[in-house]
This record gives structure tokens, sequence and C-alpha cells, in this order.
């Protein structure tokens, strides 16, 4: 009778490849230790915002400057700036709505998108392009000249704090210098409404 | 009796008047809704979130939604870029518009193999932030020209975002080493049972 020989080598093998698959498990299962028990109750808060604005059908439409034959020309008004009768004579017509339909006030950022430009590239330089603002209502005073400030290609705040249902009233103007030659300018301006003292973004 | 009707036709007129003024006033315009404005997502997780639009004007508006550019950098999915919005959509009834945000692998890992295996992660820097906002853009500008130069004129609203990227550290990884040992032994476990078979043979 033959004395059966006990296999060593691969005892410790399937020895190895049982750690190696328990070491495996314990690696990529989050093992739960012990047992707790608790109670918990859910304390949830939504804050939530909402705002929506319209630009007045005048601004809709574009600020425009008009036919300009003798240089240079200074301060030259937007063609809407001084056509208001409501709420009083001589108003501006370029406004910025903010909807009752919001719950937060809105700060108007305004930008350009580039220098006023003609078809043949001539520029105007933006700096020229001037704007002032005022808040609630128009007349003749109001938004003042003398407030007028360059509009730029990044956002700046020009009115801020409009509570729902107001009104933002612009004001635009346009230096030419002497020089500049004959030809059709043109860029786009944006007005962007962001909660009041948030940033204007890019 | 008939300086009550004259007064009540001045009312009348005055009230005509005074509406026929404001009317011109109002056009389209875009309102926005939300109630996030920031996320806390695990890096390499792809996380969705919802803004809404409305309208609350006479006008019907179209709306263009447009993420700032270094929210551009991990956008994964965009439900729609142009959004129809009807007149008077109110902010009850606003549009959901949904984005995707799937955020990138960018902490680091200290790894012993090819940069890639048996790796463990600390999280010792700082966390990374997606800071923008989400902007919504009226479409449909009217092209009007009233004049020869000026400016054409957009409008829009926009809300802040930051989706904060989580680092999620872990402890050294030894899977691969796992596998290996498992790959070898039994290979070695294959040969040795074959030669003790052919050996009884």
């Amino acid at each position: 009778m033959s004395k059966k020989r006990i296999n060593w080598f691969a005892i410790i093998l399937i020895l190895i490849i049982i750690a190696a698959l328990i070491l495996l498990f314990f690696q990529n299962v989050n093992a739960i230790t012990g047992h707790a028990t608790s109670q918990s109750t859910v304390s949830n808060v939504t804050i939530q915002y909402y705002l929506s604005i319209s630009l007045c059908s005048n601004l809709s439409s574009g600020i425009w400057f008009g036919d300009v034959s003798s240089l240079p020309a200074t301060d030259l008004n937007g063609s809407h700036n001084y056509d208001n009768t409501y709420p009083t004579l001589n108003g501006s017509t370029y406004c910025v709505n903010i909807s009752t339909d919001g719950n937060s006030a809105v700060d108007v950022c305004i930008k350009a998108d580039d220098h006023l430009r003609s078809p043949a590239n001539d520029v105007i330089g933006l700096n020229n392009e001037t704007y002032s603002n005022f808040t609630w209502t128009t007349n003749m005073t109001h938004p003042l000249l003398g407030s007028q400030s360059a509009i730029t290609t990044s956002y700046a705040k020009s009115s801020v704090n409009v509570g729902v249902g107001n009104w933002s009233y612009y004001r635009f103007w346009l230096d030419i210098p002497v020089a500049q030659p004959s030809g059709t300018y043109n860029n786009t301006v944006s007005f962007k409404g962001v909660t009041t003292s948030s940033a204007c973004g890019s | 009796m008939k300086n009550k009707e004259v007064k009540n036709w001045n009312f009348l007129l005055l009230f005509v008047l005074l509406i026929a003024i404001l009317l011109p006033l109002c056009s389209a315009g875009v309102g926005i809704s939300w109630n996030k404005e920031s996320s806390l997502v695990p890096e390499n997780t792809k996380t969705c979130l919802t803004y809404k639009v409305y309208n609350p004007w006479p006008d019907d508006s179209y709306a263009q939604v447009k993420l700032s550019e270094e929210l551009m950098q991990i956008i994964s999915y965009q439900e729609s870029e142009t959004e129809f919005i009807p007149h008077d959509t109110s902010s009850a009834n606003a549009i959901p518009v949904e984005f995707c945000f799937k955020t990138p692998k960018i902490y680091k890992e200290n790894c012993w193999l090819f940069n890639e295996l048996v790796c463990k992660k600390e999280c010792k820097e700082e966390m990374k932030i997606y800071e923008g906002e989400v902007e919504i853009i009226e479409a449909d500008a009217p092209e009007v020209v009233e004049g020869s130069g000026g400016s054409a004129t957009k409008m829009s609203v926009s809300a802040p975002l930051r989706v904060k990227v989580q680092c999620v550290p872990h402890a050294r990884d030894y899977s691969v080493i796992y596998i290996a040992v498992i790959l070898i032994a039994g290979i070695l476990l294959t040969i040795n049972l074959i030669r003790r078979k052919n050996k009884k043979k």
C-alpha cells in the first residue's frame, strides 16, 4: 500500500489565493464596524431668487445718434434722450424695467462689445460713447449729462438696487472727433440684470 | 348731468392716454429663477442642476442660455441652448433648464506604480472652485435701424454659480497587487496540479 504524499505547495498556494481574495474584498467594501442606534430629523431650508428685466421698446430698438454733418460733435444726443412725456415732459424713453414678478432688487450692468466701427473698420473709440442713468423717474434734468460715464467693454454697474416694479432711465451721448472719416458706425450695448450686490460677471 | 358726462369722458381720455404712453415702454423680457448658487461635487462625478426661465412681460421671447467660460470647462450636457418663453409666463410657471457637469479629476494621488496604480489620496491641496454664472440672454433682439449710426442693444439676466470640486481622500489601494498575487498563485497552482497528474500517469 503506497503512502499518499501531501501536496504542501498546492495547499500554500490555495491559502495565498484565499488570503488575497479576503484582502481584496475588504479593500473594496466599506466594512461596517459595530452597531449604533440613533434617530434623526431633517432640517431644511431653500432660498429662492427670481428676477426679470425688460428694455423699454425705444431702448430695445437700439441707441441711435442720427446723421451728423459737422465735426467735431460733442455730447450728441441719443434719439430718445428727451422724448418722454410721462411722468414729466422731456424725459428719456431709454429705460430698463424691473418686473414686479421678482423677489430681489436688481443691479443693472452695462457694457459694449466693441468700439463703434464702420464697415471700413474706421473706429470711434468707446470712450466717446457715454451714458448717465437715474432710477424711478425722468425729466429734463435726469438722467444728468454732468454724471455721464463712458461705456466699457467689461460690464460695469450702472443702476444699483433698483426695486421690483421700478424703472431705471438712461441717456446716451456720443462725441465724434474732428477728423473722423465719414461712414456708419455701429456696436452692440448689453444690459444685464443681477441681484443686488452680485458681481456683473463677464 | 352734462357736466358729469364730460367729466367721465375726460377721465376716460386721461386713462387711455396714460395707457398709450405706458404701453410702448414695455417689450419682451427675460427672467431667471434659481435656488442653488453653489454645488459641492466629488471629483470625476457627474451632477445636474436646474435653473428656471420666465417671461412675465406681454410679448413672447426667445432666450439663449449661456454659461460663463469658467463653467464651460466642465460642462458635459446642456439640455437646450435656446428656449421659447411665452408671454406672461410667471415665475411660478417658469420653464426648467437643466445643465449637467462632469467634474474633472484634479487632485493629486500618491502612486507606487506607473502613476496610476497602488495609489492613495491625502487631499492636502486647496479645494478647486469653478466660479461663474448662468446667463439668460434675450435671443430675438429686434434689429431696427433708426438712424445712420449707433448701438444695437441686448439684454440678459444672470445668476451666480459656484461648482466646488470635493476631494475624497482614500488609503492606498492594494487591489492590483492582490489581483496579481491571485493570478500568479493560480497559474503556479495549475502548473503544479498538471505536473502531478502527468507524474501519476
